[in-house]
């Protein structure tokens, strides 16, 4: 069995079966982080191709000293991210609902599948996409946000703020609970 | 229970966090050969960069190959100049050479002693209708054969073993020599001028024959070959015509029908244009050679092209087409915008079918940048100039696009397939120049160049193109 440092080393050189080898291992992986930035399967795909592309063009560049995967995960997210700035068009997004002091029952999270809530962060508009998915799953502050998406801090937390509200809303009408307070907004 | 904002932050964490799926199979082939295509373009670069350093590095090869002579161990520093003097007097310029002779024969510590006054000696030579340079004429009755045998005005001259005793002299003495070498480089300029206006120069070993009429002239540390004049930097432009590609008569195979009404598929060559910088340097009073970089591109369309189309009404991936040229067979694999106005007008049934068939036309633009190393033959050299040039090139591939258009909208995109990176072609012309002013030449060359092997690796296609181009340039000559 190979060694995934071996097998690092040998892409870096340009081995064809090293390189299939890795992309076997993570190309799960990472469709799944580019699947969560994406509007779509096909986006994601897109998104993956380019990231491993530049994985395998980089990959001499990565200096064993942090987790490999972390490495390429960050590289699936800069590449979402770069195909979002380059197509960066301004959407305009509903009134909604917004429900508040909701309460969901611990049974009804363990029923909901991760397949659904892709669907729920693959429908939000691309920018909040972009900030809950660094914020919320991939840890970033909203400092790093800001330098990451070239915007301000504030423009960071209003978009993660309505982007919690549209997620909310969509859980609840989803899995049919029921509403306790209901305030309009625009966002 | 789930609660506002960290909740939801937490849900979508904890399901989503790890999520993983497995992607198409497709995608990893795709991934390999956008890393192949990677691969191919560093060749390319990489055959780019090697082609300018072997121009380079020819350049300065064949520019310290002129400028230092040729002859064997310390020679050039010595070498001895013999030239011509078609309009000296002899019986005049035997009677100076003497003089000048019996000066340059004294020894060591004479020589030495004199060195001050050899210029004016020399200069005195010089306004004898000679060489301005450190001329030393020697007579016809001076210069013997091995044979004792006096040389012919028309003949063969020769140096002979008093000279011979001469140069060793002034091999012995360094010092004399360099200071003679000092003194021509200060007035080589003059000689240049003054060879082109009244003898012509021919730069031997001091122990090789030259040819020659009327006296001899010797030059200490080749001062004759000056390299004042012999470089030149040429911008040209050309419009291209390229030759008629065949016409091929196919229908691609993917709706092939056997009806009459059906157009053959139809191959043009298009005209196009070239244009680059090419450096000379002037080997001989007649002949150039000559390198530098040339844009060149050969592009062609091919009508009555079938492909599927997709109907943009319906979510359907585009399909692969492929389109057989005289160049070779063409991938498209990349759907465009497909407009509605070119699908409208198509052979399609958009409520019946997501796709359609049509016939489109297909365009390809090879491009190329040319490395050329050419010798032009100067058969007249006054005002009006007239060469004969040939060469061969390196030509690079640097660019290769098809494009399929179904009235005038962009359908596909893709190359022309199992394109060679590296080509070589050859090319003559009959150049003819004016010379504005003394550095500026403007030159009008018909020139017709030929691939010598097929732009294709495939051993199907046998694509060798040929091109007439009108090349207009500019010469600037440093001199």
């Amino acid at each position: 069995m190979i060694n995934l440092e071996e097998t690092i080393q040998k892409c870096a050189s340009g081995d064809r079966k090293a390189q299939t080898t890795l992309y076997n291992q993570f190309a799960s992986k990472m469709y799944g982080v580019c699947l969560r930035y994406s509007k779509d399967s096909t986006e994601a795909e897109d998104n993956l191709q380019d990231g491993f592309i530049r994985v395998f063009t980089k990959i001499n560049q990565f200096g064993f000293k942090g987790s490999f995967e972390g490495w390429m995960r960050r590289i699936m997210v800069n590449t979402s991210l770069e195909k979002f700035r380059k197509n960066n068009h301004l959407y305009a997004v509903e009134d909604m609902v917004v429900y508040e002091n909701v309460q969901i029952a611990e049974e009804t999270i363990s029923a909901i599948s991760a397949d659904d809530l892709l669907k729920i962060v693959q429908g939000l508009p691309p920018r909040y996409r972009m900030v809950f998915n660094l914020y919320a799953i991939e840890g970033y502050s909203h400092q790093e946000i800001a330098s990451l998406m070239s915007i301000t801090e504030g423009t960071s937390k209003s978009n993660l703020s309505r982007a919690r509200v549209i997620l909310q809303k969509k859980v609840i009408d989803e899995f049919g609970l029921e509403k306790n307070t209901v305030t309009t907004t625009l966002c | 229970m789930l609660n506002e904002n960290k909740n939801i932050d937490q849900l979508f964490r904890e399901k989503l966090g790890n999520y993983e799926k497995t992607p198409p199979m497709v995608l990893w082939t795709n991934i390999q050969g956008k890393l192949n295509a990677r691969r191919k373009e560093r060749r390319i670069v990489v055959l780019k960069i090697v082609g300018i350093a072997a121009a380079i590095v020819l350049a300065f090869l064949a520019g310290w190959q002129m400028t230092n002579p040729s002859g064997k161990g310390s020679i050039p520093q010595n070498s001895v100049a013999v030239q011509k003097d078609i309009n000296s007097n002899i019986d005049r310029s035997t009677k100076e050479n003497i003089e000048t002779t019996e000066i340059l024969s004294v020894k060591t510590d004479q020589v030495a002693s004199n060195t001050t006054g050899l210029p004016q000696k020399v200069n005195r030579t010089t306004s004898s209708n000679l060489s301005s340079i450190a001329t030393f004429a020697v007579s016809t009755s001076f210069i013997n054969n091995v044979d004792g045998t006096t040389v012919p005005k028309s003949g063969e001259l020769e140096l002979f073993s008093t000279e011979k005793e001469f140069i060793d002299e002034l091999h012995q003495n360094f010092k004399m020599v360099k200071k003679l070498t000092d003194w021509f480089a200060n007035v080589r300029k003059d000689s240049v001028t003054t060879s082109k206006s009244n003898s012509k120069v021919v730069t031997t070993n001091p122990f090789m024959r030259t040819a020659s009429e009327g006296s001899v002239t010797i030059a200490l540390n080749n001062p004759i070959r000056n390299n004042a004049g012999h470089w030149s930097l040429k911008a040209e432009f050309a419009p291209v015509f390229n030759s008629q590609a065949q016409n091929n008569g196919q229908r691609s195979n993917l709706f092939y029908i056997s009806s009459p009404n059906i157009k053959p598929q139809e191959t043009t060559a298009e005209n196009t244009f070239s244009g680059g910088m090419v450096a000379g340097y002037k080997v001989s009073n007649r002949l150039i050679i000559k390198s530098g970089f040339v844009y060149n591109n050969i592009r062609q369309t091919t009508r009555n092209v079938d492909f599927l189309g997709v109907n943009p009404l319906y979510d359907v991936p585009g399909n692969t087409t492929l389109a057989s040229t005289p160049a070779g067979q063409v991938n498209l694999n990349k759907t465009g915008n497909t407009q509605m106005d070119a699908v409208m007008n198509s052979n399609f049934q958009a409520s019946s079918s997501a796709k359609y068939s049509a016939t489109g036309e297909l365009k390809q633009n090879i491009e190329f940048i040319e490395i050329p190393v050419q010798a032009t033959y100067k058969m007249i050299d006054k005002k009006i100039k007239v060469g004969l040039t040939g060469g061969i090139s390196t030509n690079i591939l640097v660019g290769n696009k098809a494009t399929l258009t179904d009235n005038g909208a962009s359908v596909s995109s893709g190359e022309t397939a199992n394109m060679r990176s590296v080509v070589y072609s050859g090319a003559v012309g009959l150049e003819v120049g004016y010379e504005i002013t003394n550095r500026i030449t403007l030159t009008v060359e018909p020139r017709v160049k030929q691939f010598i092997n097929s732009l294709s690796t495939s051993k199907s296609v046998n694509y060798k193109p040929s091109q007439m181009g009108i090349v207009t340039g500019l010469t600037y000559s440093f001199n």
